[in-house]
């Protein structure tokens, strides 16, 4: 065999390769919605959009995708044309995403069908990029029989706990994540700092609370808490203090309910709110890619699908959390979901700030409560430090 | 003829392979062209045409052997290298991903409004008869019909409109009205389906039946390269960083991708929330990676050494149960150990009955990264360590013994040196793999505890890799990559100068001999 040929057999298998290549991605483009979502929110989603999928001959393609990285995939695939039609996040994603031109407008004419606060979570800049689907808030959860009612005050709070304490009956007084600064939003507020100044859907990334006048009085009190155990310096995900009975308080969100049922105090907690403070609302939705290959179809979907009440309620049973939806919430008997979202209705919750300053504020605003935690600072210090940091990160 | 000779197998297996490759680059190559890669397909095609050329020419036998790796090494080490470097003198970040022409596509496309709250008509889709072009047949305000078509839009004469039972239209004359089937097969038409409505407004698709009235707030002027807002009047102009901005400071989003010259590195430099913490986390680096690396070659060797010895019973079983720790995923064990060191239900803290504060303070959380390290990395030196003991000529160690060496001398005068010198690359390696292991690191302490003086992002058990990371996405608005890519330039230089440092020190050592 000479070179002749062996070139000649090779050029021939390349054709032959080639054309099988030609050929095989011939796809039935427009009658496929891709949506990216985590496994979650998955399961409930097919279900609830069934008719919908089933009357238009649409074929809905669930891609479940790592909660970690989606974000990053959506704003690098989408302009290559790799990225999905519709994306189903929290909404302080919103800002990132739509900061790096990976969102689509949406319009909604019927605003009054959803709460206000959820509609704010999904505007940057004065513009809707999302459907909200649920709304989520955490709360306080006390053990009914180690407190007799809600509390009124944080003092009360204190001073139950130093009852609890000088009894042995409890180790911790609020089982709560140290040094997660979501979870301890609530308690936060109450001591008067905030993050950012300014109403709902237009923060004012120049007026930093973090260390806030109000704030800056009752600082010493979070060092004290640490002191006298009221806040632990240690605690995990876990709740083992609060499930043990031996803690009074716990600040949680409808993602622990399951768990507090398992845990065997199911008939001895109840719900309320931090007294004086208010926590995040945090938003689920849908949003449409700027870069949707089938962009009508995913606004049609969204239009038509995510604001309909079968679709939302068929949701809450998937995933148990409030759905956005008013005329759905109102479907919800839930007591504990509805307690939660009493206490975010009566506190002024607002939602979570969705400018993409907020990814540093994260990280500034929890290393000030775990160095407080750890007792390498006073909280005036050290959220004295995470204020000016914040300052000159968003400047 | 022959038809069939020893060289036959070999020769179809050189044909399978370039003939995979050839037909990889004709299927590949039509796809980077259509996503507009132009570097990376003119590369597979002169990467394909060479090794072609190469293999298929029985003269160029040094070419076989170099051209394939000289083509990976360059797409899959320099590529990456130079790109990391050019990163660095971007504003590639979080605002800033898409290119300027994208970027201004997105501001505008996002500014178009209803042009009041209920802008929204009713609206069935249809098709001219004549010309088979998309009209929308919408109903206005006022009852009366229009035609939309791409190039604008018509009144429609009462008298050609068939109304149906549903305030929908039956029939119109002269369009056919599209079933739910033959919009479905149409569909992707109506992504961007815009109708001129007069004056600035549109008529835009919004669902199988209803179409908006909406208009623009910006518009964009190519010639003077500027963004004006239609109802306010503000004008926004093309800044250094990319982004369009007004005369007091106003931002619209999104922003492009370009080149900031030195800012990266002028940042790292100069700003003391960067320059801070570097000095810490790279002293620390270095020291980490010795320490580890002696640590564990220490043990690595001891346990090599014992477990040589030949009159020691159960060798094998020892030997195996040794490599456990190094068959085991790191991502799993460093996982395990983190949840171990936790300083109130940990095991160790239990165990010892103490409450060290393991991952919160600074020192025990380097020990603590230091313990986990000597358990993960011990068993690759002991390998190794076993390798180059059972390797020495054992007329060496036998003739010592004769002339009288005792054993530690033996030891100290002749097994030392020559393990070491079949080992020094390795420990090099090792020094430098250690250096940026970002896992090790970031998986246990995620590099905390936190510099408090450095402002929250760097730790003190930070590594450069693992700074590198959360500058990358901890810091400011998102995800930084230009900044980060500056200061991953710089891990790279080091880690280039400690290989080419590894290189001279093995060449020397040889030469000892």
């Amino acid at each position: 065999m000479n070179k002749k040929r062996l070139g000649i057999a090779s050029a021939a298998i390349a054709a032959a390769v080639a054309i099988s290549g030609f050929v095989a991605p011939a796809q039935a483009a427009g009658s496929n919605l891709v949506i990216w979502t985590d496994s979650d929110r998955a399961k409930g989603l097919k279900e609830a959009s069934a008719a919908w999928a089933a009357k238009n001959g649409v074929t809905l393609t669930v891609v479940v995708k790592d909660f970690g990285k989606v974000r990053d995939e959506m704003i690098t695939a989408g302009p290559k044309g790799l990225g999905p039609d519709i994306l189903i996040a929290p909404h302080d994603w919103v800002g990132g995403l739509a900061a790096s031109g990976a969102l689509e407008r949406v319009s909604l004419t019927n605003r009054s069908a959803f709460p206000r606060t959820a509609l704010d979570g999904f505007t940057y800049r004065g513009i809707l990029y999302g459907i909200p689907y649920n709304v989520e808030n955490i709360a306080l959860v006390y053990n009914t029989k180690l407190v007799s009612s809600a509390p009124k005050t944080l003092a009360e709070m204190e001073s139950t706990w130093a009852t609890l304490k000088a009894a042995g009956t409890a180790k911790v007084g609020i089982d709560v994540q140290t040094g997660n600064p979501y979870m301890n939003t609530p308690l936060f507020t109450a001591l008067g700092g905030y993050v950012f100044g300014g109403k709902a859907n237009h923060p004012n990334p120049r007026n930093v609370g973090l260390y806030s006048a109000k704030f800056a009085k009752n600082a010493s009190k979070i060092d004290k808490w640490f002191a006298s155990g009221f806040l632990n310096k240690n605690s995990d995900w876990t709740y083992t203090n609060f499930y043990a009975g031996k803690a009074p308080y716990a600040i949680m969100g409808p993602w622990n309910l399951e768990d507090l049922h398992k845990s065997g105090m199911a008939s001895s907690y109840a719900i309320a709110g931090v007294p004086g403070g208010y926590p995040w609302i945090g938003a689920n939705g849908f949003m449409v890619s700027k870069y949707a290959p089938n962009k009508f179809l995913a606004k049609s979907y969204i239009a038509n699908v995510v604001t309909d009440v079968t679709f939302q309620y068929t949701l809450y049973k998937s995933t148990l959390k409030m759905p956005a939806l008013l005329a759905a919430a109102a479907k919800v008997d839930n007591q504990d979901l509805l307690a939660m979202s009493a206490y975010r209705d009566s506190s002024g919750a607002m939602p979570m700030w969705n400018i993409p300053q907020m990814a540093s504020v994260w990280t500034d605003w929890g290393n000030a409560w775990q160095t407080v935690a750890d007792g390498k600072s006073t909280a005036a210090a050290a959220f004295k430090l995470a204020a000016a940091n914040v300052k000159k990160l968003v400047s | 003829m022959r038809s069939f000779s020893h060289k036959t197998p070999a020769l179809l297996v050189k044909i399978i392979l370039l003939g995979a490759l050839n037909a990889f680059t004709f299927w590949a190559v039509p796809i980077l062209l259509s996503h507009k890669t132009w570097f990376f397909a003119a590369y597979f095609v002169i990467s394909t045409i060479l090794i072609d050329y190469v293999f298929l020419n029985s003269k160029r036998i040094a070419g076989k052997y170099i051209v394939p790796g000289v083509i990976l090494l360059l797409l899959f080490q320099v590529y990456p290298a130079l790109f990391t470097g050019y990163i660095a003198f971007t504003n590639y970040s979080t605002g800033h991903f898409l290119d300027k022409e994208s970027a201004i596509e997105v501001m505008v496309s996002n500014s178009y409004e209803l042009v009041n709250d209920d802008a929204i008509y009713s609206m069935q889709i249809a098709k001219d008869r004549l010309s088979g072009e998309i009209a929308l047949i919408i109903r206005d305000k006022d009852g009366s019909f229009l035609a939309a078509k791409k190039s604008g839009t018509s009144k429609i004469p009462t008298s050609a409109i068939t109304p149906g039972s549903d305030g929908k239209v039956s029939a119109v004359e002269g369009f056919k009205l599209l079933s739910d089937a033959e919009l479905m097969s149409i569909i992707e038409q109506f992504n961007d389906f815009y109708v001129p409505a007069g004056g600035n407004q549109f008529f835009r698709v919004a669902d199988f039946n209803a179409v908006e009235k909406v208009q623009p707030v910006l518009a964009y002027d190519k010639a003077k390269d500027q963004i004006t807002n239609i109802s306010t009047g503000v004008t926004y102009r093309p800044d250094k960083n990319g982004s369009m901005v007004s005369a007091d400071g106003e931002e619209i989003e999104p922003g492009w991708t370009t080149t900031v010259g030195w800012r990266n590195f002028t940042k790292v430099a100069t700003d003391q929330r960067y320059r801070g913490p570097m000095g810490l986390v790279l002293a620390w680096t270095f020291s980490y990676a010795a320490l580890v690396v002696l640590s564990t070659f220490f043990f690595g060797l001891v346990l090599a050494l014992v477990l040589n010895h030949p009159r020691l019973k159960l060798r094998r079983v020892y030997r195996s149960l040794l490599i456990v720790p190094y068959a085991m995923p790191s991502v799993l064990s460093l996982l395990v150990w983190a949840g171990m060191f936790n300083e109130e239900f940990g095991v160790i803290n239990r165990m010892l009955h103490t409450s060290i504060p393991w991952l919160s303070d600074q020192w025990m959380a380097k020990v603590a990264v230091l313990i986990v390290q000597l358990w993960a990395g011990t068993p690759y030196m002991f390998l190794i360590s076993t390798g180059a003991i059972q390797a020495l000529p054992s007329e060496i160690v036998e003739a010592a013994a004769v002339d009288g060496a005792s054993p530690q001398k033996v030891f100290w005068n002749i097994k030392l040196p020559l393990v070491l010198m079949t080992l020094t690359p390795l420990l090099i390696a090792s020094y430098a793999y250690n250096f940026s292991n970002f896992g090790a690191i970031y998986l246990l302490t995620g590099g905390g505890p936190t510099i408090i003086s450095s402002g929250g992002i760097a730790g003190h058990t930070d590594i450069l890799i693992s700074y590198t990371y959360k500058l990358a996405f901890m810091s400011g608005k998102g995800n930084d990559y230009g900044l980060a890519s500056a200061v991953s330039f710089f891990n790279f230089l080091l880690v280039a100068s400690i290989s080419i440092y590894s290189f001279r020190k093995s060449r020397t050592m040889e030469n000892m001999i």
